[in-house]
């Protein structure tokens, strides 16, 4: 019986609890008194504007009675009334005038019996309202407690409003429609229970649990989260404090079904997922690096971004450039470390944030830069976001402060009286019409944001429904289009309630932005077409690979012939002053033949007029009219070709990287077809973003090869250049020995020194020709001008004669080539390749062989020749086998090269383009061995 | 073997053509030192030009690539002029394949050693007396 008795209290206080819970969240904000006595008349809770009235704080007044409190007569009319209360059940209303804080009030009165969940009189509760002062305040009252319901039962997101303790304070019929809970429930179980069950339809149930512990530890903070459902639905919440006077009294959660947005988008990111593997890297800023970390190329915003001075990035030295950047952002330590982190790993891919010291802020994104399957480089994107976080940071400030049901709304709500004149308009409202609330109350509303062809529907409508009461609006939900303060519309998804105050109408509209949606829509529906058609643009844009004259034609032609009309594409010159014509097609050959004199000679055309607002805007510019206005806004020059061809629709949109435009891309259309559709604009938007990024890369690998191939080209000619004196000098030289040793010059005791100086000299001519040699070689390598001009060879007798010209020459330690030639057949190569290749590497052996042993070996397997030179010098450390035998540049330092030279890099490729390869085994200390195998034929 | 075989003439004279002056000069300097008398001309046309205007020489040293008349096409004129036909023309070259040039006595692989080219010319020509070597 004693628990019975317990949790029957407990129960009851709960409910208590609850009541107040209520009142005090709704109503404490209100100038009105409101206060619980028990049935012995103490004052069991009040409010703190009834506080103040009788000039005290709460708690002076919690457990004290009207005889406390007031005057004995006021006192005893009270409780007189308290009395008949109890007894009857009824409820009271009275007006009292009492002196009371020191002041005169005139207060109008409500009492009603609080009763426990067995219908037995608990107590008492009662509202108190100032009338001495003006009615205005009392309609404020009535018109903020009805737009608070209005904006509870009529807005499409679930609302649940709690207190401080949990218990729920309020909620509307969407929010137990969007969880399927009974009133019933709810009201009988309350706000423990009403998490558990909807927990239980949660797909993560434990992730929306751990934000509910996080919004319990930060009570004042703003919470968004996206749930999802076990049966497929997807939820926003969104979720913030309930305030009054800066004190946290409880929250608000708005629930909103996202489920079809979320599909669609999901959609739509299916599509096309292959082309944002493929594009994602948009970009305000570029460096292209090759491999070794020099600078293959860059574009402006790169310099603007990071103030980069000229002489840097002329040096192409990434350290430099390192060192540069380092100093302008705040972690730099960190920075270099992730960019060594990537060398390392030329195929990662990577994001990051940067923050400078100024506060700027850049998106990081770094992608290998590939052609075919070898990662050649790596491509380095910045993006300045400092706008957007700034924007994002000052949003949520404003946000945090309004105020909590009204603000709570995250689409437009405006009020207007049955003049059609605006009352009150939320934040969402000013955000999305924009317009701010000073300006717009007051005025009309629909000359503010209806478009003027529906308002004069509009105004018959309300005519209608002042007259008889009909109205095809309220209380639906409609589609309609709405407009913007700057006469741009969008659709728009209104429901419109009305409230009468006394004798006042209020309608309530609330809107919501659905152009996403729409647009989603419009995607899908026209999906088949449209996206197969967005497909083949993206995939011809693709298969176009670097090549820019490639990708501007596969754009041309897939989108002239998914219009069956004409379409251009400009870019802008480099100094950005001109918009230079660079691909053309017609769907039509007779119209292609005759437009395209005039599209290559006149850099701007037909969209001459519209251009410029492409540019100020920055948004597609769609034109259309009757031909005879068309015509009037073209440069008369061009009425002939007009006149042949009338175009009366097109649309052109800008070729966009991050937020800078290269260019445009334009359709048009002959007199007979009917005008561009909005779909159609979204779709050729779809169309240029996806093209821009791939002639923007086009542009940076024309200009990376040309880079290379500048470089070719003088690397060939500066070698043949060099090579020229090289031949009169070691002649002279060999003249010089000659009139020594002859004694024809007589030069005394010197001539031993004299000797010796000549004939260093002559090695390091034989040396530097050898340098340059290669250097021609390594040149016709890359460029694929090395043919080898293959005979019947015995390797046998090219390394015996490698090895008696480098002992001939007197190359230190030559005396030490122990040769063990094996039994060879004779094999189909380049002699004197082959013969490089055999010098190449015994020379090494020697250079790096300590003066000790070299050993040269031939052999046959298997089809193979084998020729193996073995030392027993410093050796070669694991991690460089690879490296010794690529291109100088290609190798991480000088240092790891140890004065290689292009040699072994020669050496390679001959070997490889015989077919065969070259092998080296090796550890510091113990010697090499290289070892080439060829196959015969 | 070359060192030790007759020469060919009794004439001291060479005739150098060559279309690099730094090589023109450093190997008329090289013969002269050796005991020859050294005319120059820097191509082929300048070369039958100056054929006419000096004593006959023993041996003409003929380099292939030139402008205005180059080694192949000088060949070509000489061998069908009776007066000259029969001077031997040693060709200097950078062509490894040399086998195959027509009407050349001897071919000098470039870069040139100054041994080879003093044996080459000792086998066309007879020296002067004061030569070295």
């Amino acid at each position: 019986m004693a628990s019975r008795d317990s949790s029957a209290r407990k129960i009851e206080d709960f409910e208590a609890h609850n009541t107040l819970a209520i009142l005090s969240a709704i109503v404490e904000g209100t100038p009105d008194a409101i206060f619980i006595k028990d049935v012995s008349g103490r004052y069991i809770m009040i409010n703190a504007p009834g506080a103040k009235w009788l000039g005290k704080d709460v708690s002076e007044i919690i457990g004290k009675t009207d005889w406390d409190l007031f005057a004995p007569d006021i006192a005893e009319e009270f409780i007189k009334s308290d009395q008949k209360i109890l007894a009857t059940g009824q409820t009271m209303n009275f007006d009292q005038e009492f002196d009371a804080g020191g002041s005169h009030r005139i207060v109008h009165s409500v009492k009603v019996p609080y009763r426990d969940p067995n219908g037995n009189i608990r107590g008492i509760i009662g509202i108190s309202r100032d009338i001495s002062g003006s009615m205005e305040s009392k309609q404020q009252l009535e018109k903020a407690n009805s737009l608070m319901k209005a904006t509870l039962e009529s807005t499409a997101d679930g609302i649940l409003v709690i207190d401080n303790d949990e218990n729920i304070t309020g909620y509307n019929q969407n929010f137990l429609d969007l969880w399927k809970i009974k009133k019933s429930d709810i009201d009988k179980h309350g706000y423990e229970w009403a998490l558990k069950f909807v927990l239980e339809q949660l797909y993560h149930p434990e992730h929306c649990l751990e934000r509910i512990h996080e919004i319990r530890r930060f009570p004042g903070e703003v919470s968004f989260d996206t749930l999802y459902f076990k049966d497929g639905r997807v939820f926003e919440r969104y979720s913030r404090p309930q305030r009054i006077d800066g004190a946290v009294v409880g929250r608000v959660f708005s629930y909103r079904d996202v489920t079809n947005e979320t599909r669609d988008r999901a959609e739509r990111e299916n599509y096309l997922a292959l082309l944002r593997t493929t594009l994602d890297a948009t970009n305000d800023a570029i460096l292209v690096v090759n491999t070794e970390g020099r600078t293959v190329t860059y574009n402006k915003n790169f310099l603007n971004v990071w103030s980069i001075p000229p002489e840097i990035i002329e040096s192409r030295d990434d350290a430099e450039m390192i060192k540069w950047v380092k100093n302008q952002i705040k972690s730099p330590d960190e920075f270099v470390k992730k960019v060594e982190e990537l060398y390392k790993s030329p195929s990662k891919e990577s994001f990051d944030t940067i923050e400078f010291k100024s506060g700027r802020v850049l998106e990081r994104y770094s992608r290998p830069h590939r052609l075919g399957d070898k990662v050649v480089g790596r491509v380095w994107s910045f993006r300045d976001v400092t706008a957007k976080i700034q924007a994002e940071r000052s949003l949520k400030e404003s946000e945090a402060r309004k105020a909590a049901i009204l603000a709570s709304a995250i689409d437009p709500i405006i009020t207007m009286d049955r003049d059609g004149k605006i009352v009150e308009l939320n934040p969402a409202a000013e955000k999305t019409f924009g317009y701010i609330s000073s300006y717009a109350i007051g005025r009309s509303m629909d000359s503010l944001i209806i478009p003027p062809r529906l308002r004069e529907a509009h105004r018959r409508g309300m005519e209608r429904y002042l007259g008889t009461g009909e109205s095809q609006y309220l209380g639906r939900r409609v589609e309609l289009p709405a407009m913007r303060a700057d006469g741009t519309e969008f659709p728009a998804e209104v429901s419109i309630i009305e409230t009468r105050l006394a004798n006042q109408f209020l309608f309530t509209g609330f809107i919501r932005d659905i152009s996403e949606r729409k647009h989603s829509e419009a995607l899908i529906r026209h999906g088949a077409a449209q996206i197969r058609a967005l497909v083949e643009v993206s995939r011809d844009v693709i298969a176009a690979g670097l090549d820019l004259g490639r990708v501007l034609n596969a754009v041309v032609t897939r989108v002239s012939a998914y219009f069956q009309d004409g379409c251009v594409i400009r870019l802008f010159s480099e100094d950005y002053t001109r918009l230079n014509t660079v691909a053309f097609r017609h769907f039509d050959p007779k119209a292609e033949e005759f437009l395209r004199p005039w599209f290559e000679g006149a850099n701007e055309f037909i969209d001459k007029g519209a251009t410029p607002d492409l540019l100020k805007e920055g948004r597609p510019v769609s034109v259309s009219g009757p031909v005879e206005e068309i015509r009037k806004r073209i440069a008369p020059e061009l009425w002939p070709v007009f006149d042949h061809y009338p175009v009366h629709s097109w649309v052109i949109v800008p070729l966009r990287m991050a937020d800078q435009m290269i260019g445009t891309l334009t359709v048009f259309r002959y007199r007979s077809a009917p005008s561009y559709t909005v779909e159609e604009n979204i779709w050729l938007q779809e169309v240029a973003d996806r093209a821009a990024l791939s002639i923007d890369n086009a542009r940076l690998y024309t200009d990376a090869v040309q880079a290379i191939q500048l470089r070719e080209d003088f690397m060939s000619i500066a070698s043949h250049e060099l090579k020229t004196p090289l031949t009169p000098l070691k002649m002279q030289l060999q003249l010089l020995s000659h009139l020594v040793q002859t004694g024809v010059m007589n030069v005394g005791p010197l001539e031993d020194k004299l000797k010796k100086v000549i004939s260093d000299s002559d090695q390091q001519i034989v040396r530097l020709s050898r340098l340059v040699d290669d250097i021609l070689d390594a040149t016709r390598l890359r460029t694929g001008q090395f043919a080898l001009q293959r005979e019947i060879v015995d390797l046998n007798s090219v390394v015996a004669g490698a090895i008696d010209r480098l002992k001939e020459s007197k190359m230190s330690g030559a005396n030490a080539i122990e040769f063990h030639p094996g039994q060879l057949k004779a094999g189909f190569w380049d002699r004197l390749r082959l013969e490089q290749v055999v010098t190449n590497l015994i020379s090494n052996a020697l250079k790096f062989g300590a003066g000790k042993a070299v050993i040269v070996k031939t052999s046959m397997q298997d089809g193979y020749a084998f020729f193996s030179v073995k030392d027993f010098g410093i050796g070669i450390a694991k991690e460089s086998h690879k490296k010794i035998f690529e291109r100088l540049e290609r190798a991480v330092s000088v240092k790891q090269y140890g004065g290689l030279g292009m040699g072994l890099f020669i050496a390679r490729q001959i070997v490889d383009l015989h077919g065969g390869r070259i092998l080296v085994e090796s550890s510091p200390g113990a010697g090499s061995t290289f070892t080439v195998e060829l196959p015969f034929h | 073997m070359l060192a030790t075989a007759k020469p060919y003439t009794e004439s001291p004279t060479i005739l150098l053509i060559d279309d690099e002056d730094a090589i023109r000069h450093v190997l008329s300097l090289a013969l002269e030192f050796e005991g020859y008398q050294v005319f120059t001309a820097s191509n082929g046309e300048e070369g039958l030009r100056t054929l006419r205007r000096i004593p006959r020489p023993g041996l003409i040293l003929l380099d292939l690539m030139m402008p205005v008349m180059d080694g192949w096409e000088f060949m070509e004129v000489l061998h069908k002029d009776p007066g000259f036909s029969d001077i031997p023309v040693v060709v200097i070259t950078a062509f490894k394949n040399s086998n195959e040039i027509k009407h050349a006595a001897a071919v000098i692989e470039k870069p040139v050693e100054l041994n080879e080219l003093f044996q080459v010319a000792g086998r066309f020509c007879q020296r002067r007396k004061g030569g070295h070597g």
